[in-house]
């Protein structure tokens, strides 16, 4: 219960800061009633804890994903049979399994379903697009939701749908024509008009954005802009411009012209290498502090352990690299030179996990703070009462409500509580 | 996300994000439909599920293959092909299956391996019944043929926040979620919205506690307003009804705000409306009981949807509450807030109808002291 005080203190804050001249009522005894009604709302833990939970589950389905479509990408196949053979191999239906609550397995439906669907559209390769499209299939199937979660497809998106379709058609794809077919006859879409539904959270968006970021879509733009034949033009120009301002100045070199320095094309070229070197640790950095956090081992791991994970975190960035390498074939040459250096980087600084484990590994993530919790003055009341020696202690001990259907002399072990670490 | 934003090659009532992902562009909800319906074939998004023969045979056309090969296709692409398991060795899908090599599977386990460690100290009651709103109305047919709703209507999602946000509830937003159809008007909107604030009862009854109140708030003070894009909808249906958006415009006119527009809530429908999706808007009742509301989803009418239209707004989320027990017994929802109480441990406080008369009143009724009593609605009554 809100102390009166705090209510007094909301009340006076509230009537300072409002217009209260728009007060239809204008009844004071009223406006007071319903500040302390609305002041005493309390929503059930439960509730919020859900939502945050599914959340977590982000990760390692992009990691499943990944796994899976990766998989798939070194068959160099876009046949469903090899799919299906992979999907069964990798027993990928069971990963619906073991939600016991229904409103869960819906919401765990709609962001396998949510997450998949990105590997279906652009930017990604034809070749990952189809493999994201039987993967849609595949979930879409075997959920065990009911009613069966929909894939959301916006308006934005549907052209680069029918341009799929397209070219699976004229390249006679029939597989893939067909499940799509399939899929849109099942009537397996939502129709919306944004990807995922919109609720204005702030601040839980950017928890979570750092890591899609690096997994999804990392930046290429310098990398695009910043090409070799670029570079040449550039320094043919400079060369060009060079000779002309020598031309015109060619007796006393004037140093008011020196309007651009003279390394520039080296420069331009660094600081490009350079980003790039970076973005490369940085995304593998942050990808292998989620992977030896979200790994089942215990702290204590021993050396063979340790080996397995880094191999498990180089096997994943090679992954990575191979989808990456795809969908953006068409970006840099000067990446693929530098390819085998970042290969070593990666592996010099994956030895050790970066982050301390107890961090939880989202960087920014806030530390939450413990809830301040009152006593209530039933219990303070009855503190009191046994102090005074009035009661037995056993008073103090509500009755669950659960305990109710069992023995009395059935005695639970009381667990120590300990905070689950994700 | 960048890129498509970008290019102009998109319509101009193709909804794209304004900024981080958090919301979209203004757009105008009537020609977003009509830009779906436009692009999309209409088997696509009609009630009916076309049967396997008919099915077949478009295909057919469509991939220009002889009916064979098609069949071939079929059993390669069946669903029965993404079963890991073989018919006779049916697994549970309750139970996370040992030994899981999928990241998912390992933390789910890692969670119910927790969990088990934890004394249960809750017995979630609601939670069953919770999970039938989602499924009570899937693909519901109305009785009378002339309230189905047509093909290709258009369903918005509301979050409608509860009001007064402390800062504990900034992390939670308890809210409830409506369902509408483009085609309905706000005020039905108006009137679905269930908040505790209309349901008050105003007046001081310390004397004459079996005296049933006539009229809650509701009755009394009619008037509201939403507030989407630059414009407040007002409620005018009564003639009780004021613009209490008033003060707010004036308000905003001397300082300097762009000019605010109204407009009637019961002239609009939501395809007249143009508004971001994700947007935080308003709803603004009883004077002051204040709710933010976000429009967060917008799609085309599924067969699997409710299709009565008279079951629009539909309530498909809510957030519980807590209720407050009596301050005595603790053990029944409170009816009766008290102030100047001298026999209270607090002020104000709260009673359940039965120890608020055992205290106050002798057996004949009287009034035993001098108090002030009013009536109490417990937020949790809508649970
Ligand atoms: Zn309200
Ligand atoms: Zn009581």
């Amino acid at each position: 219960m809100g102390s009166p005080t705090s209510v007094l203190l909301s009340l006076s804050l509230k009537s300072c800061c409002n217009t209260s001249s728009y007060v239809d009522t204008a009844t004071q005894t009223l406006f007071w009633l319903r500040l302390f009604v609305c002041s005493s709302l309390r929503v059930f833990s439960r509730q919020i804890i859900m939502s945050e939970q599914l959340r977590k589950f982000e990760e390692p389905l992009k990691t499943d994903l990944e796994e899976l479509l990766g998989r798939f990408q070194r068959t160099t196949s876009v046949r469903y049979e090899d799919f299906s053979s992979m999907w069964r191999d990798m027993k990928f239906g069971d990963i619906f399994h073991g939600i016991q609550n229904l409103k869960e397995k819906n919401a765990f439906s709609r962001i396998a379903l949510n997450t998949a669907t990105a590997y279906f559209l652009p930017p990604y390769s034809f070749q990952v697009r189809v493999g994201g499209l039987y993967v849609l299939y595949g979930l879409y199937h075997s959920q065990c939701s009911l009613p069966k979660q929909k894939i959301r497809l916006a308006l934005k998106d549907w052209g680069d749908v029918q341009a799929f379709t397209q070219d699976a058609l004229s390249s006679q794809h029939y597989d893939v024509v067909y499940i799509l077919h399939k899929l849109l006859g099942t009537k397996a879409f939502h129709f919306t008009a944004m990807p995922v539904p919109l609720a204005f959270l702030r601040d839980k968006k950017n928890q979570v954005m750092p890591n899609t970021e690096a997994v999804a879509k990392p930046s290429s733009r310098p990398q695009q802009l910043v090409t070799t034949e670029m570079l040449e033009e550039v320094a043919n120009i400079h060369q060009h411009y060079k000779q002309l301002k020598a031309s015109v100045s060619a007796q006393h070199p004037e140093a008011s012209l020196n309007l651009v320095r003279h390394n520039l094309v080296p420069k331009l070229f660094n600081s490009v290498m350079s980003f790039s070197t970076w973005q490369n640790i940085h995304t593998q950095g942050g990808e292998a502090s989620v992977q030896s956090t979200s790994l089942d081992e215990p702290s204590t791991s021993s050396s063979s352990n340790q080996h397995q994970q880094q191999q498990e975190c180089s096997r994943r960035a090679d992954l990575l690299a191979s989808i990456k390498a795809r969908s953006y074939g068409q970006v840099v040459e000067v990446a693929k030179s530098r390819r085998h250096r970042q290969a070593e980087l990666c592996s010099a600084g994956d030895a050790g996990p970066r982050e301390d484990p107890g961090m939880g590994g989202v960087p920014g993530a806030i530390p939450r703070r413990r809830r301040r919790f009152h006593n209530s003055l039933r219990y303070r009341t009855l503190r009191r009462l046994y102090e005074t020696g009035g009661i037995p202690e056993e008073f103090l001990t509500s009755t669950k409500l659960w305990r109710l259907s069992k023995a009395d002399q059935e005695e639970t072990t009381r667990a120590i509580k300990t905070r689950f670490k994700w | 996300m960048a890129a498509s934003n970008a290019d102009g090659t998109l319509g101009e009532h193709v909804p794209r994000y304004e900024s981080n992902d958090l919301n979209s562009q203004v757009i105008h909800i009537g020609s977003f439909r009509n830009s779906w319906l436009e692009t999309l074939p209409p088997d696509l998004y009609s009630y009916e599920i076309k049967s396997e023969e008919i099915e077949i045979a478009q295909l057919a056309e469509v991939l220009q293959i002889p009916t064979e090969t098609l069949n071939e296709l079929k059993d390669i692409c069946s669903v029965d092909s993404l079963k890991s398991h073989p018919d006779d060795q049916p697994v549970d899908s309750n139970v996370v299956p040992p030994n899981p090599d999928l990241a998912c599977l390992r933390l789910r386990k890692k969670r119910q391996d927790y969990k088990k460690t934890l004394v249960r100290d809750l017995v979630g009651r609601h939670d069953t019944y919770s999970n039938e709103m989602e499924s009570v109305h899937m693909g519901l047919m109305p009785e009378d043929s002339t309230s189905v709703v047509p093909e290709g209507e258009i369903i918005l999602s509301f979050n409608i926040v509860y009001p007064i946000l402390f800062e504990r509830f900034k992390h939670v937003r308890a809210h409830q979620t409506m369902q509408v159809l483009g085609s309905q008007n706000l005020t039905e909107l108006r009137d679905a919205i269930c908040c505790v604030s209309d349901l008050q009862v105003f007046g001081e009854f310390s004397n004459m506690p079996d005296a049933t109140p006539q009229y809650i708030s509701k009755d009394h003070y009619k008037s509201a307003f939403f507030y989407f894009e630059g414009v407040f909808y007002n409620d005018t249906r009564y003639p009780e009804c004021r613009d209490i958006s008033e003060t707010t415009r004036e308000w905003a006119k001397t300082r300097d705000f762009p000019e605010f527009k109204t407009a009637k809530m019961e002239d609009m429908t939501f395809y007249d409306l143009r508004m971001k999706i994700g947007y935080p808007y308003f709803y603004c009742h009883q004077g002051d009981c204040e709710h933010v509301m976000v429009l967060t989803d917008i799609r085309l009418i599924h067969p699997d949807d409710c299709r009565d239209r008279t079951l629009y707004p539909l309530l498909s989320h809510k957030h519980r509450v807590m209720t407050r027990k009596c301050c005595v017994c603790h053990l029944y929802i409170s009816r009766w807030i008290t102030t100047n109480d001298r026999l209270a441990p607090m002020d104000p406080c709260l009673f359940c109808d039965k120890c608020f008369r055992m205290l106050h009143y002798d057996a004949q009724g009287n009034k035993l002291y001098d108090f002030q009593a009013y009536v109490y609605v417990d937020p949790g009554v809508f649970n």
